[in-house]
């Protein structure tokens, strides 16, 4: 018999804000162990939560780039559940009013295209870190992720493959990042994914035996999981190897096996109830427009304006909108120098090699736009080359230098004076007897080491066209 | 009306011992309390009246000093270099329940 497999992803990812959901500590990755706690976030009796207003903004982001139904009124509830890394022994989250409904968002695979459906997106607070301690059979609480701010982005049962899975997570991601609502850093834990999943024969319309595999953190570990469960369902299905039964089960990536936890709770075991502490918030027209009119052009629109109006190549265009950061730099700073064209040849040549030898990556890019239009106008005009300029790069982007100032310290000027040029030709002409006779005999690649010292004579800073064009008609006379 | 069952799960998730407790007191108690829940429930309300619905106070994304984590720390049961000390329950994270 053959089967379908039905998939559905609850995604979660952590807002970009700077401080907390409900409390102003900061909400920045990486601190020392409850560092970033106050009464709130640790649960103090008596301390009340205040809503972070930005979290609200990225959560309308967040739903406007899935194509959601933002409620206008959207309110916040409890879900109680007992555990050390829960200080109130709750979680803020929205369980009545989520923030975002009825979306959906496009996914490509090798089927073609498809609309795979959102049912919501809620926003909420993240709980603690816990670290267990096996020798005292204790566990260590860290309460500096309490109260970080979530989306969970919760997807119909509409994906049938891991192709389309993968498909989904790096579309999501994508907008997600570029519109700043997320970094979603899987190895931050700042995108994380439970995956739903059941098995059905082909043709059917009723669901079968769901598992749910909780807090998977990378694109292969999920695609792993999923072809494990597959087959486990289809198992128990075919050769009755187990009874299958709604729960929650752990991936575990290094045995490749996913394994029981716990019976899955239903809603109710939560005990969801508005929170009193939380009035429900009124997004208006003004608010709603205004995030509206934050909203970043997409990828793939900023990317066909590249290519249509600024006679990008595809793939240039291609690699420049795969980060946000970039496209920021390219459109502050091609104006400036006056040629696209240019200014995507310099950051996608020489300052994303730069970022990959310090192992960044295109979104780590801190130039200021101006400088690197300062750079690219100075070889165009011919005042330094393109060696010089790559080195005036390298200083900006490492030290934030001023372009002319250090080309000046570092004497980069280009040398233009042909006269200088021609008797530093001239000297190296009889210098290199060697090289010449090989060139008069025929062997028009000897040039090339008469070029290199007289290079070396100019420290670099030669026009190479200029040089290459006074060294020849020198040889040839 | 809730039965014994039903009692005996709530107090399971709310990690409440029902030992020496008269199951028969208590099913009366949280009977009557849900009773007055659904009647609140059914309550008619003006929506002017709702006061709740008044655009309320949100916070702007601004950063302020946490607590030490020293002050954090002191009034914890025990604790461990910087961490609060639990005693350890089954399982990874709670990031389950999410």
């Amino acid at each position: 018999m053959n089967y379908e497999t039905v998939i559905g992803l609850e995604v979660h990812v952590e807002l970009a804000t700077e401080s907390k959901i409900f409390c102003s500590c900061s909400a920045k990755y990486g601190a020392e162990q409850n560092d970033s706690v106050c009464p709130a976030c640790c649960g103090m009796p008596g301390m009340l939560p205040v809503t972070n207003k930005h979290v609200v903004d990225l959560g309308i982001m967040a739903g406007l780039l899935t194509n959601c139904r933002i409620n206008r009124v959207t309110t916040f509830d409890k879900k109680s559940y007992y555990y050390p890394d829960l200080p109130c022994s709750y979680q803020i989250t929205q369980w009545f009013s989520p923030i975002c409904v009825d979306g959906g968002v496009e996914i490509e695979t090798s089927q073609g295209k498809k609309i795979i459906g959102l049912k919501q997106i809620h926003m909420e607070e993240d709980a603690g870190k816990l670290v267990h301690d096996d020798w005292t059979d204790t566990s260590l609480v860290d309460f500096n992720r309490t109260s970080v701010p979530l989306c969970e982005i919760v997807s119909k049962p509409d994906l049938r493959s891991v192709e389309e899975v993968i498909a989904y997570l790096e579309r999501l991601r994508t907008l997600l990042r570029f519109a700043r609502v997320s970094n979603c850093r899987w190895e931050e834990g700042s995108m994380r994914c439970d995956v739903n999943l059941s098995i059905r024969p082909e043709g059917s319309t009723e669901l079968g035996v769901r598992t749910e595999m909780k807090n998977m953190n990378s694109l292969s570990a999920i695609a792993r999981a999923i072809e494990y469960e597959q087959a486990r369902h289809i198992d128990a299905l075919e050769r009755g190897t187990e009874v299958l039964v709604q729960e929650t089960r752990r991936w575990d990536d290094v045995k490749g096996q996913s394994f029981a936890m716990r019976n899955k709770e239903t809603a109710a075991d939560y005990r969801y109830f508005p929170d009193p502490n939380l009035v429900p918030i009124i997004i208006d027209d003004e608010w709603f427009d205004r995030v509206k009119s934050e909203m970043p052009e997409l990828p793939e629109v900023k990317a066909a304006r590249y290519v249509g109006e600024l006679g990008l190549t595809e793939k240039d265009a291609e690699t420049l909108t795969a980060s946000r950061a970039m496209c920021d730099v390219f459109e502050a700073a091609y104006p400036l120098c006056g040629s696209a064209k240019d200014t995507a040849s310099w950051l996608i040549g020489d300052c994303m090699g730069m970022l990959r030898k310090k192992k960044l990556t295109a979104d780590d890019i801190a130039i200021d736009p101006v400088k690197l239009a300062e750079i690219i106008k100075m070889v165009t005009a011919g005042e330094i080359n393109r060696n010089a300029g790559r080195r005036v790069l390298a200083a900006v982007m490492d030290e934030d230098a001023d372009p002319r100032a250090y080309c000046e310290k570092h004497g980069l000027a280009a040398q233009n004076d042909e006269g200088a040029i021609l008797e530093v030709v001239k000297k190296a002409i009889a210098a290199n007897e060697k090289s010449v006779q090989d060139y008069k005999n025929g062997r028009t690649k000897a040039m090339q080491a008469i070029f290199g010292s007289i290079m070396k004579e100019l420290r670099g800073n030669g026009d190479p066209q200029t040089i290459q064009r006074l060294l020849k008609e020198e040889l040839d006379k | 009306m809730v039965d014994h069952e039903e009692l005996r799960k709530l107090a399971a998730l709310a990690k409440l011992s029902l030992d020496g407790v008269d199951e028969e007191a208590l099913i009366r108690d949280i009977s009557e309390i849900l009773e007055f829940a659904r009647t609140v429930e059914g309550a008619e309300a003006d929506p002017a009246d709702e006061t709740a619905m008044e655009p309320w106070p949100l916070r702007e994304d601004i950063v302020a000093p946490s607590f030490d984590s020293e002050s954090v720390l002191k009034n914890a049961g025990e604790t461990r270099d910087g961490y609060y000390v639990a005693r350890k329950m089954g399982g990874p994270l709670s990031e389950q329940h999410q």
